[in-house]
């Protein structure tokens, strides 16, 4: 199962969404992020619910003060991964802030098949084909960070980690959120872990050196 | 599995590295440039070009300083090296101009044979190359170039002992030829060199350096009959001007200095002053004194200043003005002036000095590069206008840019022509724009009180004229009638003539019918043209509503189509009839809203709001004013309006409706404008109270406030096609720039007035006082 997360600040027709989705594709679940004040709180949101591919409305202005388009870029400042697509009720070509290209920009009127109309069908269905590839990429990304993520706790733990300790840090933040590693106690995350990891194996050399002496 | 490691060098055909040379020197003119501007980055003071009728040949010589061995075998031989791309000030603290490596293909453009003599403070060089020698299929590495020393002067290879033109020779020798400099003999040139070329290159090389800039340069281009007072290029000037705008851009500021020379009130000044109404400090403008303007880029619409510092000079030149216009704006005699943009070009962009063709070109496509003629094309209104702006027209404007390589996004085109498009350039563009705009506003400023002065005086005028004959025509009959009673006896009594002995005159009841008739029907055309100028206005500010609630009326529309096709779905596919039924309930109350938005546009140009009478303004308003009530409660705006009960005005109902729509649609704008923080709160007031023999509205929102645009002078929005564009990007801005405007039109129709002045003095939030018919209407 994808978990396809929908934020919008008027929410008012997500169930016709969930239920239209649900009907056409059972691997795809579209789950609410609300309750939220800012970016932020709508980034822990995606971790918290462990999304896999994002439905944002583009007029949030209102009740967030921002833009859909202005929230992507925020998100995948911080998920590069994470596929997000604008859901609008104004003309996709009016939205012209170039934050979001042309082919991630929907009409909300896709959910709209006017009754099984055979185009309009064709067109969700190809639409509902984009989100489950989108979610499957992210699925398959994540799987591969969290190889890299196990071959770089791996040096940590060597005290080898050196310049890719930011690398380990990112990868830690997306893994650990969406549950796929274990929380590590907090003073391992600190830059100086590895230092004094090194020095206690230094001392512990040392005594055992002492040790073979005596 | 690997064996045999070599390495293959890349090469080029001799032929394609030619073309790449004339792809970028394609024309004669550009070639020449190339040429001098070599001359100038060399340090040269001096820079003569002559072309030989009798031998077909053209000599080229500078005293520059000449290049060295090192530099002619690394430089000057690498197609594509430069030495001007790292260091480009030279030793006397020019800065050089060339950078790509590729002027040297000016000389190839010029002719099949160049044999050139370099002399630097290391000695003299000679280079021979034929450039024929890269046809064929040879590769670049296997054309080669003779090169000698030679102790040979600059003069001796030239042999300028034996040119035709010794009246220009004796001149040149005045300069110091005996040191160091290039000289180039082209033989086999590839271009007729008659008079129309000469001609044609005259006129490129004296707009070649902006005037009164270059000191210590001078260019001489002659043939065997050119005459000496010809053959020293003089930069092209502008000696009469009608406006000068002089402007510097520095770091985050545009200063302007404005300059008015157009107006010659011929001795009637005090009276002009006084009834047109220029102030003091207008007059002293009017008088020669420079109007200094400045602005930072965020009040021009910029968000920062992309390209560095830059100025330039701007003249305004009349070609031509009618008798009419001549007496009515008081214009100075340009009589038998020419079209100096054929001369000087238009608006020229100058790099470092240098020209950058080919913008003001006269005749080329990049004459007119700020689009000024489409400009003016959008808005065509006369310079006494008082609704429209006047634009100023492509030739009428000439001037110099000049920018420098210090200058960033703003980089040569690799083929010489030009700058790069991008947003370096657009934003020299705007920038440039704007200094345009600010001196038409200025001159229309003048046209427009010069144009109202005009016209009472005329009315003044005609009355006067007509009381004048009058007079004289009472006189006339007057003598008339006395001399016939003296001609009569007094004492006898006489039958009265048939007819009275009056002058021959109308039945004036006729004429009072007459004049009452016409002056109706007058009226009723006028009246007929007014309601037609009404309804135009009310079928635009329709339009400004509806394109700013597309939104809010596309998602109704979306919803009630998603409803149904839910309910649609929740039967035939889970015979869920109960969930259907709450997607159809839910259908119709988005259907109802509808009816708010209809309100607000189509019911505006109902046929009874089309008709002026008598209106109490609270019971006029009443429905409109719930209706958006219900509109901005919908998009969580609170509405607080207050209306005196006893406001009557004659008045159109859509009139007074226009200008609240346009106010509301501005305000929801601004409250839906990004920003980088959430807006506290959706608030509109509008109180609305008697003012003397009519009404004032003040109205405020609680909005972002008008952009830093606007700030300094907010008037400017009630300008037409004025819009909250920043121009940083090249999103559209999504008003229409006719919202504001028309309020102003029909305020100004009701004799009113609108102040924004309060815009001024807040940081965030619009406020606007508009009074109405209180000086009647």
């Amino acid at each position: 199962m994808y978990r396809v997360g929908y934020i919008d600040d008027e929410p008012t027709e997500f169930e016709i969404y969930r239920r239209s989705l649900q009907r056409r594709c059972k691997e795809l679940e579209l789950v609410l992020i609300d309750d939220c004040e800012s970016k932020q709180d709508i980034l822990d949101k995606i971790y918290e619910k462990q999304i896999d591919v994002l439905l944002i409305d583009y007029k949030m202005v209102k009740n967030y003060g921002f833009n859909g388009t202005t929230l992507i870029n925020y998100i995948n400042d911080s998920m590069r991964d994470i596929q997000c697509f604008i859901m609008t009720a104004v003309d996709t070509e009016q939205i012209t802030d170039g934050l979001v290209a042309k082919r991630d920009k929907y009409s909300k009127n896709i959910f709209d098949t006017e009754a099984a109309d055979q185009k309009k069908e064709a067109e969700l269905r190809d639409f509902i084909q984009v989100l489950l590839e989108s979610s499957k990429v992210f699925q398959t990304r994540r799987q591969q960070k969290l190889e890299r993520y196990r071959e770089l706790l791996e040096k940590k733990y060597q005290g080898e980690l050196g310049a890719d300790e930011e690398e380990f840090l990112e990868l830690y933040k997306v893994l650990s959120s969406y549950g796929m590693v274990e929380k590590l106690p907090k003073n391992m995350l600190d830059s100086k872990f590895e230092e004094r990891l090194q020095r206690i194996l230094e001392l512990g050399n040392a005594i055992i050196a002492e040790h073979e002496m005596e | 599995m690997r064996k045999r490691v070599r390495e293959i060098e890349f090469d080029v055909d001799a032929y394609t590295a030619r073309l790449i040379g004339r792809e970028n020197v394609s024309k004669l003119e550009g070639a020449v440039l190339e040429i001098v501007k070599n001359a100038y980055d060399a340090d040269a003071n001096v820079c003569c070009l002559y072309y030989s009728n009798t031998e077909e040949c053209v000599y080229i010589m500078d005293n520059g300083c000449g290049m060295k061995e090192e530099v002619l075998r690394t430089h000057w031989m690498t197609i594509g090296n430069s030495s001007k791309k790292s260091s480009y000030v030279t030793k006397n603290g020019r800065i050089q101009t060339g950078a790509k490596g590729i002027g040297r293909f000016a000389l190839d453009r010029m002719s099949d044979e160049c044999d050139m003599l370099t002399i630097s403070e290391e000695g003299g060089l000679e280079w021979i190359v034929d450039w024929r020698d890269f046809d064929g299929s040879k590769r670049i590495s296997e054309v080669k170039a003779k090169v000698y020393d030679t102790d040979a002067s600059l003069l001796e290879h030239v042999g300028i002992r034996i040119w035709r033109n010794q009246a220009v020779v004796s001149e040149i020798e005045k300069y110091n030829f005996s040191g160091t400099g290039t000289a180039f003999r082209l033989n086999h040139l590839h271009d007729v060199w008659d008079e129309r070329t000469m001609k044609r290159l005259r006129n490129h090389l004296e707009n070649l350096l902006p005037p009164d800039v270059i000191q210590n340069f001078c260019i001489w281009f002659f043939d065997d009959v050119t005459s000496v007072e010809e053959a020293l290029i003089t930069s092209a000037n502008v000696e009469s001007y009608d406006y000068r705008v002089d402007f510097q851009v520095t770091g985050n500021l545009v200063d302007i200095q404005i300059i008015r020379n157009e107006f010659d009130f011929r001795g009637e000044e005090q009276e002009v002053y006084t009834e047109a109404g220029f102030d003091e400090e207008e007059q002293a403008y009017l008088q020669g004194e420079k109007k200094k303007e400045s602005f930072n880029m965020e009040e021009i619409g910029e968000k920062e200043n992309f390209i560095g510092d830059f100025e330039g000079i701007l003249y305004f030149y009349k070609i031509d003005a009618d008798k009419k216009n001549r007496e009515r704006f008081y214009y100075k005699d340009i009589t038998g002036r020419a079209n100096l943009a054929k001369k000087f070009g238009g608006i020229k962009l100058y790099r470092d000095q240098f020209r950058v063709r080919p913008y003001g070109e006269y005749g080329d496509n990049d004459f007119d590069w700020l689009e000024l003629s489409a400009r003016r094309n959008r808005s065509p209104a006369g310079l006494g206008k008082e609704h429209g702006n006047w634009r100023v027209g492509s030739e009428q404007m000439l001037g110099t840019v000049s920018i420098s390589r210090e200058n960033t996004n703003l980089e040569d085109a690799a083929n010489r022509n030009g700058i790069q498009e991008g947003k370096g350039f657009s934003q020299l563009k705007r920038i440039l724009l704007f200094v345009i705009s600010e001196f038409e506003r200025d001159r229309q400023s003048v046209g427009r009180k010069l144009a109202r002065y005009a016209d009472k005086k005329n009315q003044l005028a005609a009355d006067l004229e007509r009381m004048r004959q009058l007079a004289e025509e009472r006189k006339r009959w007057e003598e008339e009638e006395s001399v016939r009673r003296r001609q009569e006896k007094p004492t006898e009594a006489k039958e009265p003539p048939l007819k009275p002995n009056l002058p021959p005159s109308a039945n004036p009841e006729d004429v009072v019918k007459l004049v009452s008739n016409m002056e109706q029907k007058q009226e009723e055309e006028l009246e007929e043209l007014r309601n037609e100028n009404k309804m135009l206005q009310t079928l635009a500010t329709t339009g400004i509503i509806t394109n700013m609630f597309m939104h809010e009326i596309r998602t109704s529309t979306n919803n009630i189509g998603l409803e149904l096709n839910a309910a649609y779905e929740a039967i035939e596919y889970d015979n869920d009839v109960a969930y259907a039924l709450q997607n159809i309930l839910r259908a119709i109350r988005v259907k109802k809203n509808f009816a708010s938005w209809f309100g607000i546009t189509i019911e505006s140009i109902k046929k009874d709001k089309r008709k002026r009478r008598k209106h109490n303004i609270r019971t006029m308003l009443e429905q409109y004013m719930n209706t958006w009530n219900d509109i901005l409660d919908k998009s969580g705006t609170d509405l607080i309006y207050e209306c005196d009960s006893n406001i009557e005005l004659w008045c159109f109902e859509f009139d007074v409706e226009n200008i609240i729509s346009n106010l509301i649609a501005n305000s929801l704008a601004s409250f839906d404008q990004e920003m980088d923080r959430r807006l506290e709160k959706r608030e509109i007031n509008l109180n609305i109270y008697r003012f003397e023999s009519g009404l004032s509205m003040d109205y405020r929102d609680s909005g972002w406030g008008l952009i830093p645009k606007y700030k300094k002078r907010p008037e400017l929005i009630l300008e037409p096609f004025e819009s909250g564009h920043h121009f940083d990007g090249e999103d559209e801005d999504d008003g229409t720039g006719m919202g504001m405007w028309i309020v102003n039109r029909t305020i100004s129709e009701y004799n009113g007035a609108i102040d924004l002045s309060e815009n001024q003095r807040t940081e965030t939030g619009f406020y606007a006082k508009i009074i109405l018919g209180g000086r009647n209407v």
